[in-house]
């Protein structure tokens, strides 16, 4: 039976219950209350490529930029993705976040993460 | 067979575990943030417990779990808090206790109600404390039966039971199981040494990491569903004057029967798999209404719809941690957060942990007790600030949930390659939500994935290869056939009603 075994009957078993969900054709949940207006494509792929991207972004700029600046990078863009967001209160929960961040995780908690950006070492 | 005295030597050891200052400390810390999380709608304990487990890390194995529990059973607490005074139930088990809840607010009889409701909790939580105390040894006794074939079964009949009891599409959740099981197995195989699923990346050869995907799943999707839904941070609704704090005798002593009536129902639906607070709280307010001799008058504030569904939301809590520690299985979503909380300690789940862990599992217990203790004395004066807490605007709340999350789960590994995961899982748990398919069977199977494999392969040694062992083995038998059982209820009409019914508040 090897190691492939569970793998492949697992997978068969996802298969098959997909054709399946693709057969019922959406009988099988109740139908969707509809009584919100749903928001447009634009400020959806905004919510999901800022947030996302923020989290990724974070992850791109913690080495060469340190914690201080990657959170607020991080938090900067993931609040702007809200729609109704402002400039200056996205600044600010920004700032606020990044210094109460790096006092809890560096300096608290005593956690080794870069805090210092590469450029001033 | 167990002595009464080693039960008894079991609670005195869990005691003094349990008051150590240390692990009082964090059991306090978690009830609070429990209770936080309960009276914040929007951020469950699921979620919680996820973003906190990397920081609990740190501490001792046992406070770590005094921790985490704490949250689960304090988040029991705040929700129902809100649910009464201001029919916003925080958390899903308090959604019944805001129809007859909200109704004694209402009425005036608010304060009473949060009383009622505080102390059916920790008369539940207390005999919950007891029955597991009791019961556990016993479980672990008879578990020494099971070899390989009766684990895999009972971890199958697990799964599926979660799905079929929770709410939802069976087919979906089925998917998400076996979509879980794929993402458990992905890793090293242990037989063969054989590399699966890895794609490239040597960070995942030791299989997905554990965090990453849950806080990717409940953490960041909740966040995307939010922002989607452009919640509008309302001011809470005026809290109506609270008269009194303390119920009428008449009120007590309807209430006490319900409480317990609610207890028992908690006890046994915490130890089925799938169970736990959300479906004990439910079954109680059911059957509560079911066997009143003034059906009727339900909504309109009825003391037994608080009692009840409070008391069962609470012994099912405890009762859920029965499975891990005795069987080494999850029965639920927040059970397998505890089981990678206790696998990052270098502890494995399993019915030896009674005799190779004694100061973990009783002081896990025990702590369970002092924590009730905890909720009841502070709750009932705290009641204002919690509802203060409400006006937090979500723009400032979802950010500090990100970084909280982010970082701690770049503390664990100290590598970025978790960071993308959980960008990638976010992704995911945000589309699963849009095609309305539960991401808890997903984390259930995930954590199961790689021991049911395990399992099923040593029935597979044992039985030369033979798939009739299964049912050769008489345990095994059983429990297949209950499995076979509970699936094709699904098909009678009567279920399908009873499980629309149930779900659709």
């Amino acid at each position: 039976m090897g190691p492939g075994f569970f793998p492949k009957a697992v997978a068969g078993l996802l298969i098959l219950l997909g054709i399946i969900i693709f057969v019922v054709s959406g009988r099988d949940v109740s139908p969707p209350e509809d009584d919100e207006p749903g928001i447009g494509l634009l400020s959806l792929t905004r919510i999901l490529f800022f947030v996302i991207g923020s989290v990724v972004l974070f992850g791109l700029t913690l080495s060469p930029l340190g914690l201080p600046v990657a959170t607020f990078l991080m938090v900067a863009l993931a609040s702007a993705a809200r729609s109704g967001a402002r400039p200056v209160p996205v600044f600010l929960t920004a700032i606020v976040l990044s210094v109460l961040a790096t006092l809890l995780f560096a300096f608290v908690l005593q956690l080794q993460v870069p805090v210092y950006p590469e450029l001033l070492k | 067979m167990i002595a009464h005295t080693d039960i008894f030597n079991g609670i005195v050891l869990g005691l003094q575990v349990a008051s150590d200052p240390t692990n009082i400390l964090f059991c306090l810390l978690g009830c609070l943030v429990g209770t936080l999380v309960g009276v914040l709608p929007g951020l469950g304990p699921t979620a919680t417990i996820a973003i906190l487990l990397p920081l609990t890390f740190g501490l001792q194995p046992v406070t770590g779990l005094i921790t985490l529990a704490g949250i689960y059973y304090g988040a029991q607490y705040g929700g129902s808090t809100t649910s009464i005074l201001l029919r916003l139930p925080g958390e899903a088990s308090s959604v019944v206790t805001a129809i007859d809840g909200h109704a004694m607010t209402r009425n005036g009889r608010g304060g009473a109600a949060l009383t009622i409701a505080a102390l059916a909790s920790f008369l539940a939580g207390t005999i919950a404390t007891f029955f597991m105390a009791a019961f556990a040894p016993v479980l672990a006794v008879a578990v020494l039966k099971f070899g390989a074939p009766e684990y895999f079964m009972l971890m199958f009949l697990g799964l599926i039971t979660s799905v079929v009891l929770a709410q939802g599409s069976v087919l979906r959740a089925l998917a998400m199981i076996m979509l879980g099981l794929l993402l458990g197995l992905a890793g090293t195989d242990v037989n063969s040494g054989q590399y699966r699923f890895d794609f490239g990346f040597y960070e995942l050869l030791n299989g997905v990491p554990f965090v990453p995907v849950v806080v990717g799943l409940f953490g960041i999707a909740d966040i995307l569903v939010a922002l989607e839904k452009a919640v509008k941070d309302e001011a809470p609704p005026v809290l109506n004057r609270i008269s009194s704090l303390w119920p009428t005798k008449r009120e007590a002593r309807r209430a006490t029967p319900a409480a317990l009536r609610g207890t028992v129902i908690g006890l046994v639906l915490g130890l089925l798999p799938g169970g736990g607070a959300l479906l004990s709280s439910f079954m109680a307010y059911t059957a509560e209404k079911r066997f009143s001799n003034m059906p009727d008058r339900f909504g309109t504030g009825m003391v037994e719809g608080v009692a009840a569904p409070e008391a069962a939301n609470n012994s099912g809590a405890q009762t859920a941690f029965l499975p891990l520690l005795t069987l080494g299985i999850p029965s639920n979503a927040i059970m397998a957060l505890m089981v990678g909380a206790m696998m990052v300690h270098g502890i494995v789940p399993g019915p030896r942990i009674m005799s190779n862990q004694p100061a973990l599992f009783w002081g896990l217990i025990a702590s369970m007790w002092i924590g009730n203790l905890m909720l009841l004395v502070i709750n009932l004066p705290l009641v204002g600030i919690w509802v203060q807490l409400l006006k937090i605007r979500y723009q400032y709340l979802f950010p500090t949930i990100l970084v909280v999350s982010i970082i701690g789960i770049y503390g664990v590994e100290f590598t970025t390659f978790d960071v993308y995961l959980t960008a990638i899982f976010g992704l995911l748990g945000y589309f699963l939500y849009k095609c309305r398919c539960e991401p808890a069977p997903l984390i259930l199977a995930f954590v199961l994935g790689p021991m049911m494999e395990e399992y099923f392969r040593r029935s597979m040694l044992v039985g030369r290869g033979d798939l009739s062992i299964f049912v050769t083995h008489p345990i095994s038998l059983a429990m297949l056939v209950v499995t076979i059982l509970l699936l094709s209820s699904l098909l009678f009409p009567f279920i399908q009603s009873f499980r629309q019914k149930a779900f659709a508040e």
